[in-house]
C-alpha cells in the first residue's frame, strides 16, 4: 500500500465522517412531525381519525429516554404518558371521564396540529348545508345541544319535549312499535334551527371521532345518557342489554353494525 | 397550607407582578416552602422572561418535544381537571420549575382567546386542588378578570394582598371598595405599595395613616436592577446572589423590604392559622 492509498483512504474516512455527523445533525434538529400534506381529503372524518391515532400513538409509544429530558421533566412526562395511557385503556370500558380526557385531547390536536378551522371543518360534516346532513348527523348536533343544557338528561329531554315514546305504525310492520325515524329526527333538526359555533361544530366532530376510534360507535353517546340501557339484537347473536353503569366490552358491541338497535329508557 | 392572592383596582401598573415575583423567589432562596405562583393573566410572559431565556435552540427541542407531549400550563392541567382528574400530586406535572420542590409557576404563554375563555372558569378548582399539594398558593389575581371570578378567587383566599399605587385617586377608591365589597370586607387585607417611591409624599407611613391601616404597609422599592433581572431572566440569581448583602449596598434597602414583606406575610398566615 502506498502513501496515495493511505491518503485517499483517509480523505474516504473524513468525507464518511462528516456526512455521518451532518445527518445525524440533522436528525437531531428536524421536526418530530412532517407537515400535513392538504388536500380534498384532508379534512374528512377518515383521515382525521387517522391522524389522530397517528399522533396519539406517537405520544404514547415514544421513549422519553430517547428525547434527552432532564430528571424531573423526564418524571413528569412519564406520569403524564401513563395518565393517558391509562385513559385510552379506561375509555374503551366505557369510563365517562377517561372519555372527556381523551376529547379534550382529540380537540386540541385538531384545532392546534391538524389545523381544523371554520371554514375547512365543513368538509368532515356539511353544518352549512343542512340538507346534506344524514340522519346521523342531524342526531349527533341535536344531542350535543341538549347535552350542554341538560347534561346526561338529554335524550330524554328531546323524547319528552317532542313526544317520542308513543306507539307508532311503520310502513312494512304488522304491529305498532316504539320507534324513532329518520323523518322525526330530521323534523326536528329543523325545528330547533341550532346555530353553531365553531367550537359546537368541532366537539361534534370530535366526538365522532372517538366514537369510531375508541368509543361504542353510533351508541356511544346514547350509552352514556341517564337511560336503563342500550339494547341491540343481531341474527347471530342473541338479545344484548347493555347498561351504561356496567362495563361492556367493545367485542360484545361490534355486532350491532349490522343490527337493528332499540332504546329502552 | 395558605392561599395568597395578590389584588389591585383597575388595570393602573402597581408592580403586582413584580412583587409576586420578587416575594417568591426570596420565599424560595431564603425557606423550605413548596410555593406554586398562579398566573391568571392572558398569554402574558412576565413570568416567563422574569426566570427563563428564549433561546433559539431551546424553543426548537422545546417544540419538538412538544409535539410528543399530551400538554402543560394551565391548558393542559385544565384538560385533565375538566375530565375529574383531581388528584393534587398532577398539578406539578403541568408547572415550570424555577426551584425544584420549592418553587414553581402555572401559566400560559400560547393559547387562543376561546381556549383561555374556558379555561379561567376552572381557576378556583386549580388553586383548591394546588392548595392540598403546595405549602403556598400564589395567585396573581388579572385586572380584566370578571367580578364573579375575582371574587370567587378573593373567596377562597386565605389572605389577600392589595397592590396600591401611590396614588391618592387609587388610595380612595380602594377604600371605597372595601368599604362596598363584601368578600373584601370580609377578607384578611395586606396592602402592599409596589414600585415604592420613598421620596413621595405618600410614603407607608402616611399612606397607612389615611387608610387606618394599624399593622402599617409593605412596600416593594423601585430597583433597577431587580427590574433589569426581569427582563433578563436572571431575578434566581439576584436573589441568590443578594442572600448575604452587605448593609451598605444600594440593593439592600431592596432586599429588606422584601424581606420583611415576605415575613410579614408568613406571619399573618401564621396567626390566621392559629386563630382557627
Amino acid at each position: 500500500m502506498n502513501i496515495t492509498n493511505i491518503l485517499l483512504t483517509f480523505v474516504v474516512l473524513i468525507i464518511v465522517g462528516v456526512l455521518i455527523k451532518y445527518v445525524i445533525e440533522k436528525n437531531k434538529n428536524a421536526e418530530v412531525e412532517e407537515g400535513i400534506d392538504i388536500d380534498d381529503k384532508t379534512y374528512t372524518i377518515e383521515k382525521m381519525k387517522e391522524f389522530v391515532k397517528r399522533r396519539l400513538d406517537e405520544i404514547t409509544k415514544i421513549n422519553l429516554y430517547d428525547i434527552g429530558l432532564s430528571e424531573e421533566e423526564l418524571k413528569r412526562r412519564k406520569a403524564k404518558k401513563y395518565e393517558l395511557k391509562r385513559a385510552l385503556k379506561g375509555c374503551t370500558y366505557g369510563d365517562v371521564n377517561d372519555k372527556k380526557y381523551v376529547k379534550e385531547l382529540i380537540y386540541d390536536l385538531l384545532f392546534k396540529e391538524y389545523g381544523v378551522t371554520e371554514v375547512n371543518i365543513s368538509k368532515a360534516i356539511p353544518f352549512d348545508i343542512p340538507s346534506l346532513l344524514s340522519s346521523q348527523d342531524k342526531f349527533d348536533i341535536l344531542l350535543y345541544a341538549y347535552k350542554k343544557d341538560f347534561g346526561y338528561e338529554a335524550l330524554a329531554q328531546i323524547i319528552k319535549k317532542y313526544n317520542l315514546a308513543t306507539l307508532k305504525y311503520i310502513a312494512g310492520e304488522a304491529k305498532p312499535c316504539y320507534v324513532i325515524t329518520k323523518e322525526e329526527i330530521d323534523d326536528i333538526f329543523d325545528k330547533e334551527a341550532l346555530v353553531l359555533t365553531f367550537q359546537d361544530k368541532l366537539n361534534v366532530v370530535v366526538q365522532r371521532i372517538y366514537q369510531h376510534y375508541k368509543g361504542y360507535s353510533s351508541i356511544d353517546e346514547i350509552r352514556d345518557m341517564n337511560i336503563d340501557g342500550v339494547s341491540g339484537r343481531s341474527i347471530r347473536t342473541s338479545r344484548k342489554f347493555f347498561k351504561p353503569s356496567c362495563t361492556n366490552r367493545w367485542r360484545l358491541l361490534r355486532t350491532n353494525y349490522r343490527t337493528q338497535s332499540t332504546k329502552s329508557m | 397550607m395558605a392561599i395568597v392572592s395578590f389584588w389591585s383596582n383597575g388595570r393602573e401598573e402597581t408592580g403586582k407582578s413584580s412583587a409576586i415575583v420578587a416575594l417568591s423567589t426570596l420565599l424560595g432562596v431564603n425557606h423550605n416552602y413548596k410555593i406554586l405562583v398562579l398566573d391568571t393573566k392572558y398569554n402574558d410572559n412576565f413570568y416567563q422572561d422574569c426566570f427563563w431565556k428564549e433561546d433559539k435552540t431551546i424553543k426548537m427541542i422545546n417544540s419538538n418535544n412538544a409535539k410528543t407531549d399530551i400538554g402543560h400550563g394551565i391548558s393542559g392541567l385544565s384538560k385533565a381537571i375538566l375530565s375529574n382528574k383531581t388528584s393534587p400530586e398532577i398539578v406539578t406535572n403541568y408547572t415550570k420549575i424555577v426551584f425544584k420542590d420549592r418553587l414553581e409557576l402555572l401559566m400560559d404563554t400560547n393559547v387562543e382567546p376561546e381556549e383561555y375563555e374556558r379555561h379561567k372558569t376552572i381557576f378556583t378548582d386549580i388553586v383548591k386542588m394546588a392548595n392540598k399539594y403546595y405549602d403556598l398558593v400564589f395567585i396573581d389575581i388579572d385586572s380584566s378578570l370578571d367580578n364573579k371570578l375575582t371574587d370567587s378567587l378573593l373567596e377562597i383566599s386565605n389572605l389577600v394582598v392589595v397592590c396600591l399605587p401611590q396614588k391618592l385617586r387609587k388610595i380612595n377608591e380602594y377604600l371605597q371598595l372595601k368599604e362596598e365589597n363584601l368578600v373584601l370586607r370580609s377578607k384578611p387585607i395586606l396592602p402592599l405599595i409596589g414600585r415604592y417611591d420613598k421620596h413621595s409624599k405618600y410614603n407607608a407611613k402616611n399612606v397607612s395613616r389615611y387608610i387606618k391601616e394599624k399593622r402599617g404597609i409593605c412596600t416593594i422599592p423601585y430597583n433597577t436592577l431587580f427590574f433589569e433581572a426581569c427582563n433578563e431572566a436572571t431575578v434566581a440569581d439576584f436573589f441568590i446572589k443578594f442572600r448575604k448583602i452587605n448593609s451598605k449596598d444600594r440593593n439592600a434597602m431592596f432586599i429588606a423590604d422584601v424581606r420583611q414583606t415576605a415575613e410579614k406575610i408568613i406571619s399573618r398566615l401564621q396567626e390566621l392559622q392559629m386563630r382557627m
